[in-house]
């Protein structure tokens, strides 16, 4: 199979959406000749023409509205949100407006809105441009989050969000642009609310969303080399999220740890880590741990950066503890 | 019955441990939670408490000393002790005997993960006499049948996880001795005027012993509940330092019983009529033995056997069958 890049696998997606159906449209900043900063939409504005590939100034609630207001009548924007920590310019657009115009309308309006942003640190962006607010969205009812961990979710997770009649909001791992993966040439949607397991084991679930996958895999390689078996698994979709393939996997292995790039307080790992424990705490050896970045701002400083996520030897460190048996204790 | 304290296993690979303080002393009053002593082991000093009531009989190790996991380091006795000890290891002249304690033993699961990994700081015990276990291991144990407080008693280290119902599962279960060993008892009492009489009538008759009358009706009870083809008595009455031999005397006319030598006994008859003892509950030869006492008017007679030496039903015919003899023996020569 052949091998593209996250980058490609977006651009791929969003160009096969566009061309099977005219309402689609994109929305943000250089967004069109300059195809992001991170490139990733090269060559759409060349195919689709600027009316269907529109650059804006800078004006994150206004082009978010806009697009809100156009999914409202009859179009499918997708908006792109340069970096994810812009999203608190535009929570009004996107958690009062675009989340709940459906239920508050009675059904008569829909928006059919995909916000394509991103998350990670380690790149030297500073806090402002570094953070991973997935759990902000999560939080809202009438929103769901997508978050691609390699080139293959990410085309399939975004034919899936396009053809969604509700907001979607994606994050790609604005690290892994140029990480290829195996993808097909053939259509492929990847649905929402399913789980992915990468790799089967025995003693210990790790759960990781987004780079994060990537992190659990390494780690279950090094625990591994250890005669530790670990099952890796990616929701891929948040919102809904796959609670039973959570379980089946927490219940056989009775160990889990949560990885995610959100802050460690009040975050994904939290949400996911107490739905296993209320669901499947009688087959538990272990509490189910989470590990996010550190509950501080991202340091620009690299080597502090580096040390803020969660690395492949801190999640085995943290594995092994929960083999011992040994106690967690309050910081 | 006094309670030994051992060195607890505290980690996988942890064979000996370092009492680091005693928090009780020789005499001291314990119960059950109360911390016994600290120990460090390769990352914390944990506190281990104690798992019985009592007293502090003895302490077999001293503070600064290294006891292997497993030795007897403290004996628990129910009352206080009189005479309380405090001993060192190193004073010792032989080594106590380690407690065969199979919660060191590096247990083998099918998961054999869990015996590669490196050993972690042990958990600290509950203090609030709480036993911590993983909800998984709560469950298998009810599942199962098993008891955490077993391996609380052992010294295992909280909290209990699924590996640890392995320990427990392997331990020795406390010897019981088989059911055919048990010693079983029955009772009865009778008036004694009817043998009395029975007696003094005989006595203008014949001269029989009245060792041999009681073998008689002991045979001849004994007959009839397994209708055995050759029964033999023994009658035992220490107090006189006598003892004879009887085969078949409920077959040979009263007035010829034979004493025999050598054979195999089928009952122990144990006379202290003339003793004072009014009560008795000996068992444990090679055959069952009733034993027969005077208290007052009444015989107290007590029949002690294995269920290997007799069934209960036989047991319970022949006791009865004996009382109702000694009760009116006029009956038993019709």
């Amino acid at each position: 199979m052949r091998e593209i890049t996250l980058s490609q696998a977006v651009n791929e997606a969003l160009a096969e959406e566009m061309r099977r159906d005219p309402t689609t449209f994109i929305i943000g900043e250089d967004v069109a000749e300059a195809g992001t900063p991170f490139k990733v939409l090269s060559g759409l504005v060349e195919e689709f023409g600027t009316e269907r590939v529109v650059d804006t100034p800078i004006a994150e609630p206004g082009f978010m509205g806009i697009a809100v207001g156009a999914a409202m009548t009859g179009a499918r924007p997708i908006v792109d949100l340069m970096f994810g920590d812009f999203i608190f310019l535009i929570m009004d657009q996107l958690c009062n407006q675009a989340a709940k115009t459906h239920y508050m309308s009675g059904g008569r309006l829909s928006v059919p809105l995909v916000l394509r942003t991103n998350l990670g640190a380690t790149r030297r962006s500073a806090a402002q441009h570094s953070q991973s607010l997935h759990a902000l969205v999560a939080h809202i009812p009438g929103l769901m989050v997508a978050m691609p961990s390699s080139a293959y979710e990410a085309k399939g997770l975004m034919k899936t969000a396009i053809r969604e009649n509700n907001p979607v909001v994606i994050f790609e791992d604005k690290l892994m642009y140029n990480d290829k993966a195996p993808v097909p040439e053939e259509e492929y949607l990847i649905p929402f609310g399913v789980a992915n397991v990468l790799r089967e084991g025995t003693d210990i679930t790790l759960v990781g969303t987004s780079s994060m996958v990537q992190v659990c895999q390494k780690a279950a390689e090094i625990l591994a080399a250890e005669g530790i078996s670990a099952e890796v698994i990616d929701p891929r979709t948040i919102v809904p999220l796959d609670e039973e393939g959570l379980l089946k996997s927490a219940k056989k292995t009775s160990r889990v740890i949560v990885v995610d790039e959100g802050h460690q307080s009040y975050g994904v790992t939290a949400e996911i880590a107490s739905r296993i424990n209320e669901k499947a705490f009688y087959y538990l050896d272990a509490p189910v741990l989470r590990m996010g970045a550190m509950d501080v701002p991202i340091p620009f400083s690299p080597a502090l950066e580096d040390i803020t996520v969660p690395t492949p030897e801190g999640v085995a460190a943290n594995a092994r503890k929960l083999m011992s048996g040994e106690m967690i204790h309050a910081a | 019955m006094p309670h030994d304290v051992i060195m607890p296993a505290l980690g996988m690979t942890q064979d000996t441990g370092l009492i680091v303080a005693w928090h009780k002393q020789p005499g001291d009053a314990v119960s059950v939670g109360d911390v016994l002593f600290e120990v460090e082991t390769d990352k914390a000093t944990m506190e281990v408490e104690a798992a019985h009531e009592g007293f502090i009989e003895t302490l077999l190790a001293g503070e600064g000393e290294e006891a292997p996991v497993g030795q007897v380091i403290a004996v628990i006795s129910q009352s206080k002790p009189d005479n309380p000890i405090q001993s060192r290891l190193s004073e010792s002249d032989a080594p106590a005997e380690p407690v065969a304690n199979v919660a060191q033993e590096p247990v083998t699961k099918q998961d054999t993960a869990s015996e590669k990994t490196p050993p972690a700081a042990p958990p600290q015990a509950a203090a609030d006499g709480r036993i911590l276990a993983s909800p998984k291991t709560r469950r298998l144990a009810l599942e199962q049948g098993l008891n955490l407080l077993d391996l609380v008693a052992d010294g295992v280290p909280q909290p209990f996880h699924v590996r640890d119902l392995e320990t427990l599962k392997n331990r020795p279960v406390a010897s019981e001795r088989s059911r055919g060993d048990s010693l079983s008892q029955l009772t009865a009492s009778v008036s004694n005027a009817g043998f009395a009489g029975f007696q003094n009538w005989l006595a203008d008759k014949a001269d029989v012993p009245t060792n041999a009358i009681l073998a008689a009706f002991a045979a001849a009870s004994l007959r009839a509940a397994n209708h055995a083809e050759v029964i033999n008595i023994r009658v035992d009455q220490p107090t006189l330092a006598a003892t004879a031999a009887f085969a078949n005397p409920d077959l040979n006319p009263l007035s010829q019983i034979d004493s025999g030598e050598a054979m195999p006994v089928s009952l122990i008859l144990r006379d202290l009529t003339s003793s004072r003892i009014t009560g008795s509950a000996t068992g444990g030869a090679e055959a069952p033995v009733l034993t027969l006492c005077e208290d007052g008017d009444a015989f107290v007679l007590t029949l002690n056997y294995t269920h290997q030496q007799a069934d209960d039903e036989i047991a319970i015919q022949l006791l009865d069958g004996f009382a109702a003899r000694l009760d009116e023996p006029l009956r038993h020569l019709l």
